[in-house]
């Protein structure tokens, strides 16, 4: 009972501290978040034309050029990685 | 998306450098287990990318970026982003930065290639098919 007394106090000081640190760092990652998401980060917009694309493809065989299809078909690209 | 519309519409994957490797500041743990590390070279990046390609079975065609990752910093396109081009070279989707901006950008996508599959018709963005002008 004497030890419980002693620590019990101590413990709930651990957890509110917990607790706020926890609460802040959400909040912080939230704010970081929603600056991303509407961010001007200068990435290339709707209305301007397209940077060049000019890459190998995967088996190394073939030059991909954007530009080539200019006037004969629309191209969709993602942009992305395995992780 | 990609089969409804390869026939009309050219689509590419973009393999960028990676976004959690395993030696990045925010390792996703699959990167750790796949033993998945920031490239080195352009054949460790072709190699990553295969493995992608195959162990997600994705069917859309892989171009690769250089190891100056010049596609990715014209585009921004790091860590994930899909973009739509018109016959005319000019952008009518710009998805922001994913993950966030990734899906909306497939909704937006979608929606302009389903327009365009049906009137043949190349919409300036996808805002005039909501507002039907």
């Amino acid at each position: 009972m004497k030890y419980l007394k002693l620590f019990l106090p101590a413990l709930l000081t651990i957890l509110f501290f917990s607790a706020n640190v926890f609460s802040q760092d959400t909040k912080n990652r939230k704010e970081r978040i929603r600056h991303m998401k509407n961010e001007d980060d200068g990435a290339p917009k709707v209305g301007e034309v397209a940077p060049v694309i000019k890459l190998k493809s995967l088996n190394g065989k073939e030059e991909w050029d954007l530009a080539s299809f200019n006037g004969e078909k629309p191209v969709v690209v993602f942009f992305g990685s395995y992780t | 998306m990609y089969d409804t519309y390869k026939d009309i519409v050219e689509f590419r994957i973009v393999y960028i450098r990676e976004a959690h490797a395993a030696d990045s500041k925010r390792p996703v743990q699959y990167a750790k287990d796949k033993s998945i590390f920031n490239h080195k070279n352009y054949g460790e990046r072709c190699t990553t990318a295969d493995m992608m390609m195959q162990e997600k079975k994705i069917t859309i065609p892989c171009i690769i970026d250089g190891m100056d990752n010049t596609v990715n910093k014209a585009y921004k396109g790091h860590p994930t982003r899909a973009f739509l081009v018109k016959k005319n070279g000019v952008l009518a989707v710009a998805g922001k930065r994913g993950p966030w901006g990734y899906k909306p950008a497939l909704k937006d996508a979608t929606a302009w290639l389903a327009h365009y599959k049906k009137t043949d018709e190349e919409l300036d963005h996808v805002k005039s098919i909501k507002s039907g002008s």
